[in-house]
């Protein structure tokens, strides 16, 4: 016990100052070497014993250790034996830095006014100082789709990692999608203490044919030269021609194949967030060649009858099916534990390196941000961590180093500074 | 006048009054009549069973004089001859609110956040609005023609109507359905006291949930009797007074599901009342417990149609208990009957009152005797509110209330010809109607046709053969004894429309030409002419689907038994002195563990290879909010001590059933956090099947919940006009009642005769003595240090801080005081008393010796408590054992319960959970669940559980899909909301 407390008395001295201020880390300039490591690549494939060379900011050797050029004595050396490096997870379909206190009103910038809001940017509202972010980043999530909501069309995402001064250097990939809720083709009658129960919405071809009126309009006006700009519609432009995601939010099987109809009619190739009957389509979603963000999967399944774990193993269903998915949970503090979300789909049958994939490379490709995220390969960004234990796993989880770009992070956060402060006010008081 | 007269002429006097009210002058000459008749050859069917035949029935200023078989034809009555015809009494339904007006809420007081604290009713009525005792349905009651008819042609003579309107809804009173002025009418001034769950009207806030309402009625009958003893000299209370008079009436309460009949019972076993239930017909899912409350129950007819599920998606949302119950409703009058259930009938909820006897006769199609039915539709009802000796049966000096039908009443085609009422005839089809069905040979002038009758009499269908394939529909109609009848012979012909007496069948047609003819009809041939209907419809003997305890999917067929198991080579977590023991045998016996060590066995036991899996005890939940009826706060005053979760244990949540998959065995299912002083806590135990007291852990201490901060400060409302609104008021809240508690106590120990006994005060009174234990919902920590300070000042202690986020800024005053924590392991930042709480939290409480648990709070995490304990480990660096007994011996200790569960000891209850693999993993599974020794669940088992859910349904849909194909009529697919409480839900469910 003494030895502990002398051990965070140091640390205080050392980590307090610097944790207030969250500083980002610099630019990398020393070349670092992490050794005897198990990496977990992102693709599904694993290295035992690797050896990692990072230099400017870029993986610029992975391979076995004994494949690797000798080790160089310059820079930094992480001796990693019985440790795992994974590629930095990725947070889809989240509200980190948009929202700080979910019920104070002032602190939540992610649901704009209007129904139909392409144009909206949720980068500009990114709030880097925000004091959850470092407390996921602890957890091994390093990059993050800050995605706005409400609305049939909140605005546009784009994707951030998750140590940086201001929006513009957390940038990586700027405006990248647009979301898109789809209508729910059932809508609850009553009120929530005299329930109607859930009915046929009767406004659905209604709602879905403004979508279908907005797209076509959005469309059209790519061709001709508009006499006055509608900046909704130039919004919309990247999507019809592909530079930009078309992400449709939609659960019910019903809704999730008229989504998926409407935009291949448009040409586009939507990607799919929520999806939680989506195991009754898996056919549909394969044909269609469709990728999919599933939703939170630490919520109960919808029916009474639904299988008891059929949202813990939706990834497995997927996986069988051959169908590209990720992992994701909505909201901002809880996306710490994305990797235990994984981890528990392991349980349900989902094999491991497939789970890994699902908040790395599968979401780095569904963001288009694949060549240089997602995966410890060469030549990619040296965005990754060091695991003590199984980082899926909160039995064994310890991150103990993280990298963006090559850049050490401070994987201090607010909550362990209050854990020092009160530790200290009790080591007081024993005196 | 002996000779029958036709009974059609004499309903043209009908309409005159017979028997008119003395007291009303005349205006004109006087004509009383003494409405003195003789129905003679009747078969007649009273409501106890026996049938005369070719009896004679005779009535006499609107009652019936004598009855019987060979009763002489008194000289001055009007004879009427029906032979062949059917008598029955009129039916008598007993909730109703026919001639009553619609109750009607007033708007606009409604802002939100701003609540109405007391009734705003004027005068000298009840504190709460919607105790409207006060009510009389006989001060209110007008007869309303239009729906008297209604009921009339359905066969009803009598009613008990009450205002639908509030929790005690006053008295009603039963009427008659015949005409004529209400001194006459209203039969008897108050048939029964009505109370419900339900507010009705009341724009007031309190009471805001069920258990707010049960609280209410409990101290209701508290406050009858003290006002009646002392109250009453001290203040005048309508409401109150009238309260106690209705006492000695029947009792009706309305209530909403089988489950609420067992909540309202223990009412009336406490205050010693008898209830007759108004339930909703899904007593059969719990037959066996409405039987033990030894009630009488007035049911509904009204059975769902069909869902319509042709389209394979929509169908999902229909659930399966909702399908199940199709197929079932039907089957409900049996099932009581078969458990020897009293019970009537009641139109209440068919939107077509038409449908009243159709549906009994589908009760007597699956499987209800037609001597009970025809009880349940009369002398039942009369029974259940003392007026036998007016209404519901055939017996001289009862109401002349009575029908007569073309045949036996419950064979299909029946017809009710006539419904006398109070003496008064109500005719919807003349007596003498002729029986026309057979083939005639129709002659029009030279033309001859062959005309086909079928049908019975008042509901003949006509059609001329023109050739062996090829028929020409006939429209006929048959008033006053004239046929007519009109038709087009050929596709080129015109119309020819004919009449004559339908006796003859001869007179003058009209052909298209507009020429008169003459026209006759002769029957073929007797033999070939009358089509009997088939005596007794084929017995619809209909095979269901088992109706399972609950009665959702993965419900018990069959209840599961205890068992003695033995579980070989596990990895036990003893959660005591011997920690963690490796390849260990435990034996549980009898409901408890019964040996733990190596090389055990057990006869009779059933074996479990425990090889590579872990046994740990049952996971507790200190913080759940599943299986909860009808509203997880009563948030309408700052204390509510007076209401309790364990009077509305919700037994049929999927929940409980998804939790035991998760391990959890306790669970001490929480009051909300609206207010500083909430409600009672109720701790069960998971036994999944169970009725809600069977659920209920026995002889555990008494819980209530406190809470502290944002919530009972209602920041989330725009408004709020409920004291506290800061937390500062929330310490005065604490001071005032415990204040209170102190001196209503002294009252009390003292014998103060007029002390009025409050439930709410009975409750603090036991929290400051240490017979009921506080759970305290809490964030920061200048509350948490303020309750301790309070509590200390009333020289008691707060047994547990629930949430607790910031209770490792408090961890050694905690420690001083005795309370312990009860925390989330991670949550934090989704409000603004959040913001410092910190996944250390476990950690630090620990070091300072509080005794430290994890909750869920959720019914989604409470199924992965064990991941929760592990992330002690990971952010807390508290050893694994330490943190498995965050979710399983702390909470344990918190609840007063470590004596018989939370650890694997000898003698303790044999609630195990055998894992898949080390329990803090995340891939962790739960693969068997016990509680006290009976297997509750079995992953493998829920895999076979799933299929029988899924054939079940594709059967239930095939059978919905063959109904709607043979012309059944369907409803809209429609499903149910998915309702589970956190904290913080608040809104109104007493409406």
């Amino acid at each position: 016990m003494n030895l502990k407390y002398t051990f965070t008395f140091l640390l205080i001295l050392l980590i307090s100052t610097a944790y207030t201020q969250q500083t980002p880390a610099a630019a990398q300039t020393e070349q670092i070497s992490i050794v005897g490591a198990k990496a977990h690549i992102g693709n599904g494939d694993v290295i035992e014993n690797a050896f990692i060379l990072i230099k400017n900011g870029k993986i610029s050797f992975i391979g076995k250790a004994e494949d690797a050029p000798s080790i160089p004595d310059v820079g930094r050396t992480i001796i990693a034996n019985g440790k795992d490096v994974y590629p930095g997870f990725i947070a889809l379909n989240s509200s980190l830095g948009l929202t700080e206190i979910g019920a104070v009103r002032a602190t939540r910038d992610v649901d704009e006014i209007g129904n139909f809001n392409p144009s909206i940017r949720s980068l500009i509202a990114f709030n880097t100082d925000s004091k959850v972010i470092p407390t996921v980043r602890s957890n091994g999530i390093l990059l993050a789709q800050i995605v706005p909501q409400g609305g049939r069309m909140p605005g546009q995402s784009s994707v951030v990692q998750l140590d940086a001064w201001n929006w513009e250097d957390a940038a990586i990939n700027t405006d990248e999608g647009i979301h898109l809720h789809w209508p729910r083709p059932y809508q609850r009658s009553g009120w929530w203490a005299e329930p109607g129960g859930i009915k046929a919405n009767e406004k659905y071809k209604t709602q879905v044919d403004e979508i279908k009126a907005f797209f076509d309009e959005a469309k059209a006006y790519s061709r001709v030269l508009p006499s006055s700009k509608n900046l909704k519609f130039e919004a919309m432009q990247e999507v019809f021609s592909g530079t930009k995601n078309l992400y449709i939010h939609a659960n019910y099987a019903k809704s999730i194949m008229s989504a998926v109809l409407f935009a291949k009619d448009l040409g586009i190739n939507p990607i799919l967030i929520g999806t939680e009957d989506c195991w009754l389509i898996t056919d549909f979603l394969k044909e269609n060649e469709v990728k999919v963000i599933l939703g939170a999967a630490h919520d109960l399944p919808n029916r009474k009858e639904d299988d008891i774990d059929i949202t813990y193993k939706l990834p497995k269903i997927l996986h069988t099916a051959g169908i590209p998915f990720a992992i994701s949970r909505d909201g901002y503090y809880d996306q710490r534990n994305l990797p235990f979300q994984a981890g528990h789909a392991v349980g349900f049958g989902l094999p491991y390196e497939a789970a890994i994939r699902a908040i790395t490379l599968n979401a780095a490709e569904i963001l288009g941000i694949e060549n240089n995220y997602g995966s410890l390969e060469e030549g990619k960004s040296a965005t990754l961590f060091i695991c003590e234990g199984d980082v899926l796993d909160m039995r064994s989880s310890k991150v103990t180093h993280a990298f963006i770009d090559g850049r050490k992070i401070d994987l201090d956060n607010k909550q362990k500074a209050l854990y020092r402060k009160f530790t200290e006010k009790y080591k007081q008081s024993k005196k | 006048m002996k000779k029958p007269i036709l009974v059609s002429l004499i309903l043209l006097l009908s309409l005159i009054n017979a028997f008119a009210q003395e007291t009303f002058p005349t205006n004109g000459i006087l004509d009383s009549r003494e409405g003195h008749y003789v129905f003679t050859n009747a078969i007649i069917h009273k409501a106890d069973g026996t049938v005369i035949k070719n009896g004679n029935l005779v009535i006499k200023k609107g009652k019936i004089e004598r009855i019987g078989a060979k009763i002489p034809i008194p000289k001055n009555a009007v004879e009427i001859n029906v032979e062949g015809k059917h008598i029955y009494p009129s039916f008598v339904d007993i909730y109703s609110n026919y001639g009553l007006p619609e109750p009607k809420r007033k708007e606009g007081n409604n802002r939100s956040g701003i609540q109405q604290m007391v009734s705003s009713k004027e005068g000298a009525y009840s504190w709460n609005e919607a105790l409207k005792s006060e009510t009389k349905a006989h001060e209110l009651f007008k007869s309303n023609d239009k729906a008297a008819k209604e009921f009339r042609s359905v066969g009803f003579g009598s009613l008990n109507v009450h205002l639908i309107d509030g929790i005690s809804r006053g008295s009603s009173c039963i009427v008659s359905l015949g005409s004529g002025k209400a001194h006459e009418l209203i039969l008897k001034k108050e048939g029964a006291h009505h109370l419900s769950f339900s507010k009705g009207t009341s724009t007031q806030a309190y009471p805001g949930s069920l258990m707010g309402g049960i609280a209410l009625l409990r101290q209701t009958y508290l406050d009858g009797l003290w006002y009646d003893n002392h109250g009453k000299k001290e203040q005048l209370n309508l409401s109150l007074e009238a309260w106690n008079k209705l006492q000695s009436l029947p009792q009706i309460f309305a209530v909403g599901n089988k489950l609420e009949v067992l909540r309202a019972e223990k009412i009336a076993k406490e205050h010693g009342k008898k209830y007759i239930y108004k339930s909703t017909g899904d007593e059969y899912q719990r037959v066996d417990l409405l039987k033990a409350t030894n009630a009488s129950f007035i049911i509904p007819l009204n059975f769902p149609k069909a869902y319509d599920l042709e389209d394979p998606l929509d169908a999902q949302l229909v659930a399966l208990e909702d399908l199940k119950h199709w197929e079932i409703a039907a089957k409900n009058a049996f099932y009581l009957n078969e458990a020897d259930i009293n019970f009537t009938f009641t139109t209440s909820g068919l939107k077509d009152k038409s449908q009243y006897l159709p549906s009994i006769r589908k009760c007597i199609k699956n499987g209800l005797p037609e001597d009970v039915a025809l009880k349940a539709m009369t002398s039942t009802p009369a029974k259940l509110l003392n007026v036998q000796d007016q209404v519901g049966e055939l017996k001289s000096g009862l109401y002349a209330n009575f029908i007569i039908t073309s045949d036996e009443l419950f064979e299909e085609g029946t017809k009710i010809l006539h419904n006398w009422v109070q003496g008064k005839p109500f005719v919807f089809q003349a007596l003498s109607e002729i029986d026309l069905s057979g083939d005639y040979d129709l002659k029009i002038n030279k033309s001859s046709y062959s005309l086909i009758i079928s049908g019975k009499p008042g509901n003949h269908e006509m059609k001329i053969a023109v050739n062996d394939s090829t028929n020409v529909k006939v429209k006929h109609s048959i008033k006053d004894e004239i046929l007519t009848l009109s038709f087009k012979p050929h596709e080129e012909n015109e119309i020819i429309r004919l009449s004559g007496p339908s006796k003859s069948l001869k007179g003058k047609a009209i052909l298209g030409d507009g020429s008169w003819v003459n026209w006759s009809a002769v029957k073929k041939d007797m033999s070939f002419a009358v089509e009997k209907v088939q005596k007794k419809p084929a017995s619809e003997e209909e095979v269901h689907g088992p109706i399972t305890y609950p009665f959702l999917p993965y419900g018990w067929t069959e209840k599961p038994k205890i068992n003695t198991f033995i579980f070989k080579n596990a990895t036990v977590w003893t959660n005591e002195e011997d920690g963690i023991l490796e390849n260990t045998d435990v034996i549980i016996k009898d409901g408890k563990i019964s040996s733990i060590g190596e090389n055990l066995s057990a006869a009779g036991a059933i074996e479990i290879d425990a090889t590579g899996k872990h046994l740990t005890s049952g996971i507790i939940d200190e913080h759940s909010h599943i299986a909860i009826s009808r509203g997880v706060n009563e948030c309408t005053q700052s204390s509510t001590a007076e209401v309790s979760i364990a009077h509305v244990v919700n037994s049929e949540d999927v929940n409980i059933y998804r939790q035991l998959s998760g391990g959890v065995t306790v669970a001490q299912l929480l009051h909300g956090s609206c207010n500083p002083i909430g409600g009672q806590a109720a701790l069960i135990k998971l036994r999944w099947g169970s009725s809600p007291e069977e659920m209920l852990y026995k002889n555990a201490d008494g819980f209530i919940k406190f809470a502290l901060g944002e919530n009972v400060k209602k920041s989330r409302s725009s408004r709020n006009n409920r004291f506290p609104d800061t937390r500062m008021g929330v310490e005065q809240v604490y001071v005032d009642h415990f204040t209170r508690a102190r001196d209503y106590e002294k009252r009390k120990l003292a014998g103060d005769k007029t002390l009025r006994p409050d439930l709410e005060m009975e409750t603090i009174v036991d929290i400051l003595n240490a017979k009921r234990f506080v759970t305290c919902h809490s964030y920061v920590q200048s509350e948490i240090n303020m309750l301790m300070h309070v509590a200390d000042d009333f020289d008691f202690k707060i047994n547990t801080f629930t949430h607790i986020l910031e209770g490792y800024k408090v961890a050694d005053k905690m420690f001083d005081h005795g309370a312990g924590g009860s925390s989330f392991s991670d949550w934090w930042a989704y409000k603004y008393e959040v913001i410092d709480a910190i996944p250390q939290n476990g950690e630090i409480m620990t070091e300072q010796g509080v005794t430290v648990a994890f909750n869920s709070d959720d019914a989604e995490m409470a199924r992965r408590l064990n991941q929760e304990a592990a992330k002690a480990v990971m952010y807390g660096d508290i050893p694994e054992e330490e943190a498995w007994k965050f979710v399983t011996l702390n909470p344990a200790k918190l609840l007063h319960i470590d004596d018989k569960v939370g650890s694997i000891k000898v003698g303790k209850d044999g609630d195990l959970v055998l894992w898949s693999e080390h329990p803090m993993s995340v891939y962790a599974k739960a693969e068997m669940t016990f509680i006290d020794g009976i297997k509750y669940f079995d992953r493998k088992e829920d895999l076979k559980l799933r299929e029988e859910i899924r054939k079940e349904r594709a059967r239930l849909v095939q059978k919905t899909l063959a109904a709607k194909a043979s012309g059944a009529s369907t409803q809209k697919v429609k499903g149910k909301w998915r309702k589970h409480y956190h904290c913080d839900d608040n809104q109104d469910e007493m409406r």
